[in-house]
């Protein structure tokens, strides 16, 4: 299990900004500097998103990762109030790290236009210690439910449904999802908020609990067992059921038939480059600088082969200057989470790149050497 | 043994109604309940994975006993956000 062990030390003024949980039974400065220390992934900034994340933004959790490659349309503003009508067409992540960074300038808030795949789930994952899902299909509620069990890091799920919600914390370890709904029903019964239909306070509520849950989570106070919180809006209440793992689960069970995340394929986005597209990128005639972002050790097992240069993800910050100006570059990592945020950074101080979507080892699935996916 | 089974979200919908009411043997199973109340009601069968079953505070394992009077809910999972 994935424990914000780690603590941070609070400067004079944000123990003023943070009076109020400094107060807190159960929280005060150890609580503060679990928050301050805590990595959180927010997958999908939509209804339930934007309120979570903006809870946990002025809570002071220290990082946001924000995934997300929508636009903010203006059939969103309804419940989505995080954003106004001069962000239509825009960014949603783009929108809400800037303004989640003005609600909390000691924070830091990491947006990344992607979605969330079967090739990025665990890394993702692993890079934070609490995920929560706010994402609006089940195939990716699915995917992010196997992700994070399979990856050792708890989640807090929610979604709704008109008037009704399902707020849900799921440890690592178990119970998962899928011992509530082991497999998804086919696609045609299923609904989203487009055909459903949604009052825009029942996201916000849904999401707001679910910002509680991971608090409570992330400051070790309450219960840490699993539980599932029924919304009904229109009776206006709220039910906790207690949750159980299930012999019979296909993820957590007893004998799993899920060992690894499956979903759809990555579709490829601006400032990417497919993985089929990279031998003919460096036989071509400016073949771009390959970056390795990955660690030491990863280089040992497998090496896109060119020219190249390394430089671990974690120094990119420091060492950025050493990237030569005059070459197109093109950063990759393992699935391709690494080298999207190195890009998000790059271009921040003006850097144009691109990043290979999958990393490595869907370029190795591309060329046929899957025996070296690690 | 009579039992009352409460469907909720695109449930009710399916079946028309807010409330069902089941007769079972004494000491049956919640997936006893499950296989009757899909056998009963075509319109589940999509959802014949994908159920959440509570009794009050309390999710139902396959293998949950029963008992005459219960009120159990039946939970589709939600994919809105």
């Amino acid at each position: 299990m994935v424990l914000p062990h780690r603590t941070a030390v609070l400067p004079d003024s944000e123990l003023r900004r943070y009076a109020r949980h400094l107060m807190l039974p159960g929280a005060g400065l150890e609580g503060q500097q679990r928050l301050k220390a805590a990595r959180v992934l927010v997958v999908g900034m939509g209804g339930l998103g934007c309120p979570a994340a903006q809870y946990l933004a002025a809570a002071g959790v220290g990082r946001l990762t924000l995934i997300d490659d929508d636009l903010v349309e203006l059939s969103n503003l309804q419940r989505q109030p995080l954003y106004t009508e001069v962000d239509v067409g825009q960014l949603k992540v783009e929108v809400a790290a800037a303004r989640l960074r003005a609600l909390n300038s000691t924070i830091r808030v990491e947006p990344l236009v992607e979605r969330i795949t079967a090739a990025n789930v665990l890394e993702l994952a692993r890079l934070h210690d609490l995920v929560l899902d706010g994402t609006d299909s089940l195939s990716a509620r699915y995917l992010l439910a196997d992700g994070c069990h399979l990856a050792g890091v708890p989640l807090v799920h929610a979604a709704l449904r008109r008037f009704e919600g399902q707020v849900a914390l799921f440890p690592s370890g178990g119970p998962c999802y899928r011992c509530l709904f082991p497999r998804p029903p086919p696609p045609e019964v299923v609904e989203d908020c487009a055909t459903a239909g949604v009052l825009g306070a029942v996201p916000g509520l849904l999401g707001s609990l679910q910002a509680l849950e991971a608090l409570k989570w992330l400051l070790r106070i309450g219960s840490r067992e699993a539980r599932l919180l029924l919304l009904d809006g229109l009776a206006g209440t709220v039910q906790r059921v207690a949750l159980a793992q299930r012999a019979d689960c296909p993820l957590c069970g007893e004998s799993p038939t899920i060992t690894t995340p499956t979903g759809e394929l990555l579709a490829c986005r601006p400032g990417e480059l497919a993985p089929g597209e990279l031998q003919a990128a460096l036989e071509g005639p400016a073949p771009p600088l390959l970056v390795d972002l990955r660690e030491p050790w990863e280089r040992k097992l497998v090496l896109i082969p060119g020219e190249e240069l390394h430089l671990p993800f974690k120094q990119l910050a420091k060492r950025q200057a050493e990237l030569p100006r005059e070459r197109e570059l093109l950063l990759y990592c393992r699935t391709g989470v690494r080298s999207a945020m190195a890009l998000r950074q790059l271009q921040q101080g003006g850097r144009e790149a691109r990043h290979l979507a999958g990393g490595i080892n869907a370029w190795l699935r591309e060329t046929g050497q899957p025996e070296l996916i690690y | 043994m009579r039992l009352t089974v409460r469907p909720f979200a695109q449930l009710r919908e399916r079946l028309g109604t807010e409330a069902l009411e089941l007769e079972l043997p004494a000491g049956a199973t919640a997936a006893e309940l499950l296989e009757l109340l899909l056998a009963e009601q075509p319109a589940l069968a999509p959802f014949r994975e994908s159920l959440l079953l509570a009794r009050g505070t309390e999710m139902l394992e396959p293998g949950s006993v029963l008992a005459e009077g219960d009120t159990v809910a039946l939970y589709p999972p939600f994919s809105g956000g």
